[in-house]
């Protein structure tokens, strides 16, 4: 899997990530670095390199490491996402049921490739392999590229929002529509 | 609610739950499942609360969210009891009319109930719907009835009974003889004898093991996993506390996709919640039985649910598989002993612990026992989450429970086992679904997907699509796939754009098996057996794909109307 990687980057306010760590009561091990990484993208929409050097100096995992984890697993990102992440399932049963033809319906839409970002941050488009909807197949389903709810349980165990929307039996023509009513927003 | 300190405080706390339920209140019943919630099943929760509010008949009525009850494709689905009248594409605005109609007149809505596509008539109760009628639901038993996040309906329903039983009548030895009896093998798709496992980690040698719930159900087209989850966490709870129970182990990992949002948080609350009442922790019930569970999100890797990668993962490394032996039940997380079981593997436990090895034993074929759910989806009327008994052939599958194609096409294939599994055409519809017979077929059991696809589906871009997902999965670690795969997929992409000769189809089905005979895991050793089957069934349509032989299958929809030509280096960025 490719991942693209930022080279240049604005500066970030990394207080989120330092008080979530700051929440362990014990001693940050390498168990804890998936967890961590999956804190920093749900609150940041991806990966500041500066969130990835203070979670390497924290756990005392080698930044090459840790970059070696992050670039391993679809979930991360290391350039900002929009606002709204778009996720087109290509699943089996959507794709048979005409998912690539819902895709490229939204690529014309938003004028962004799999994979892009609109200029605007407003809107990120992606590609998943399955979101176990297949019932509803073609589905799509937009949701916030940040999600971070108040804390509860264990230093980060948060409620995750669930604010991903599901439309199911997408067709090119019902996703215009639904697009349309993200972008007048 | 006060902590549980002993068996005697969970049968009281049991009898007077049901004592509320005896009094027949009538209930309307939501399903909360992630596909009704899409065609605004939470719209219709909120509506009906409401309604109940501003007529004050809160005391009078109950109102109830369940997980996925399974017919999907017709949601949002409302049950109304006692009686079990079933409404199917139920809107918002139907709310009044059904609170004022059936629950306070008892009259029956007849726009709303399901109907016969074959014959048209109106089908009033649930359990008369044929998509239910054929299946026999045990896992699944609980999904329709109880709330998920309410841990009091799952003890209502009798749950933690059999965990109960375990502390107080059996041995551990005599739990793991139950299971080796009952014959469960793993749900995941492997298959293997579950007492058999657990009889190892119970005897390897230590103090520290560790329990895992594999709920990283990756394969497209698979949502059995997430449905119990979401559904009924309770249940694979308890079936990892007999688990644990029987092998000695104190900390246990529920390992889940991130992708699966609501079964996240549904397992996360029954953790809580079984912790604040004394079901986790330490001396659970007072009868000295301790378990730690905690949730660890799979950050979005296909190979994650090979056990090898799935233990790097955890560990908080790349998740990539290693060599077996030592396999995990010897030597797993951070060098224990390790159970990895599926989460369909685990809410079978409780079952077979209640009804018996013997009479669990006397469901299925010789070699498969039990039952199985699969999540139906693709060309087909009843899209939804299926369960049947072990033995069933996919021919009722497909057209007694799921009602046949869709749009009045034709069948033409059925995928089985996801990536690693096969395309079965018509004349192997007859085959039983047990572990052996599909392998005889070319597929496999697999975690449990099942996809229709009709006569305008193309086998040749279906085997391209999952040798592009089974690519773009490869860890890389291993040569064989890494490699394999890719070359794979560019024949396949060649003989789509019309480049091919007759010698790529040689060379694919050769690549096909020594892929699968050399890769380090499940995932390049079942990874080829899409294209492999497609070979074996389909073959006319590789031919005719092939570039100035023959014109092209004009059925083959799909490929045509790529008007672009199809580019194996395009990845997927996800």
């Amino acid at each position: 899997m490719k991942k693209e990687i930022a080279t240049q980057e604005t500066a970030v306010d990394l207080g989120s990530l330092k008080e979530a760590i700051a929440r362990y009561d014990e001693k940050l091990s390498t168990a804890d670095l998936i967890p961590l990484l999956q804190y920093t993208q749900d609150s940041y929409g991806y990966l500041p390199r500066a969130a990835l050097e203070l979670i390497s100096k924290e756990t005392r995992i080698s930044l090459t490491r840790v970059f070696g984890v992050a670039t391993f697993y679809a979930q991360f990102s290391f350039i900002p996402k929009g606002k709204y992440t778009i996720k087109v399932c290509d699943g089996t049963a959507c794709h048979v049921r005409g998912a690539l033809q819902v895709k490229a319906e939204i690529e014309q839409t938003l004028g962004i490739k799999e994979g892009e970002t609109t200029p605007d941050l407003k809107f990120t488009l992606e590609s998943v392999a399955c979101l176990g909807t297949c019932a509803l197949g073609p589905v799509v389903v937009v949701g916030n590229s940040k999600k971070v709810e108040g804390c509860c349980q264990g230093p980060l165990n948060k409620k995750v929002g669930l604010g991903d929307k599901f439309y199911g039996q997408v067709t090119p023509q019902k996703i215009k529509e639904i697009l349309e009513r993200y972008i007048q927003e | 609610m006060e902590r549980l300190n002993s068996i005697k405080d969970l049968r009281a706390l049991r009898d007077g739950l049901k004592r509320e339920q005896e009094a027949k209140i009538p209930t309307i019943v939501v399903c909360g499942g992630t596909g009704c919630e899409t065609f605004g099943g939470h719209a219709l929760f909120e509506a009906f609360q409401d309604l109940l509010e501003k007529r004050g008949l809160q005391e009078k009525v109950r109102l109830k969210k369940t997980g996925c009850q399974g017919l999907c494709e017709r949601g949002p689905l409302v049950t109304l009891w006692p009686r079990n009248i079933f409404y199917q594409k139920v809107k918002e605005q139907d709310a009044t009319r059904i609170l004022e109609e059936t629950v306070l007149k008892d009259e029956i809505i007849q726009n709303l109930l399901y109907a016969d596509p074959h014959t048209g008539e109106k089908v009033v109760y649930q359990h008369e719907v044929p998509f239910y009628k054929k299946q026999l639901r045990l896992v699944l038993r609980h999904n329709g009835s109880i709330d998920p996040t309410k841990l009091t309906d799952y003890i209502a329903a009798e749950g933690y009974t059999a965990l109960e039983k375990v502390l107080t009548e059996m041995t551990p030895e005599e739990v793991i003889r139950s299971v080796t009896n009952s014959g469960l093998r793993g749900r995941g798709g492997a298959g293997f004898p579950t007492g058999k496992k657990w009889e190892i980690v119970r005897k390897a040698p230590g103090e520290v093991k560790y329990l895992v719930c594999n709920g990283d159900e990756g394969d497209p087209g698979a949502f059995m996993d997430r449905s119990v989850l979401e559904g009924n966490p309770h249940s694979v709870l308890e079936g990892m506390l007999i688990a644990s129970y029987a092998m000695g182990i104190k900390r246990g990992f529920f390992y889940v996709r991130a992708e699966y949002q609501m079964a996240v948080e549904h397992v996360n609350t029954a953790i809580q919640q079984a912790k604040e009442l004394g079901l986790l922790g330490k001396n659970i019930l007072g009868k000295g039985l301790d378990l730690d569970l905690e949730v660890a999100k799979g950050a979005g890797a296909f190979v994650c649910g090979e056990e090898t990668a799935l233990i790097a993962s955890i560990e908080g490394k790349r998740g990539m598989p290693c060599p077996r032996p030592p396999y995990p039940a010897v030597s797993g997380l951070w060098g224990k002993p390790t159970c990895i079981n599926n989460v369909e593997t685990l809410a079978n436990i409780p079952i077979i612990v209640l009804k018996g090895a013997q009479w669990y034993s006397s469901i299925g074929t010789s070699g498969s026992k039990g039952t199985k759910i699969f999540a139906l989806a693709g060309n087909v009327r009843n899209t939804g989450l299926v369960e049947v008994p072990m033995g069933t052939t996919l021919r009722e599958i497909v057209f007694d429970v799921g009602g046949g194609i869709a749009k009045g096409r034709k069948f033409k294939a059925v995928q089985i086992g996801g990536p690693s599994g096969g395309c079965i055409p018509e004349e192997h519809l007859d085959t039983p679904i047990d572990y052996e017979s599909l392998q005889k077929v070319g597929a496999i059991m697999g975690s449990g997907g099942l996809i229709v696809m009709d006569d305008k589906t193309s086998m040749v871009e279906i085997a391209r699509y999952f040798m592009s997902f089974i690519q773009d999965e490869s860890c890389g670690k291993c040569v064989p796939c890494r490699i394999g795969t890719r070359r794979m997929l560019e024949i396949l992409t060649k003989i789509l754009n019309k480049e091919g000769k007759k010698e790529d189809i040689e060379l694919l089905s050769e690549l096909a098996i020594r892929t699968k005979e050399t890769s380090l895991c499940g995932l390049g050793q079942t990874g080829p057996n899409p294209v492999l089957s497609t070979l074996t069934y389909f073959r006319q349509e590789y031919e005719s794909a092939l570039g100035g032989l023959g014109d092209k299958n004009p059925e083959a929809a799909l490929t045509e109307e790529k008007s672009t030509k199809v580019s194996s280096t395009t990845e997927r960025h996800s």
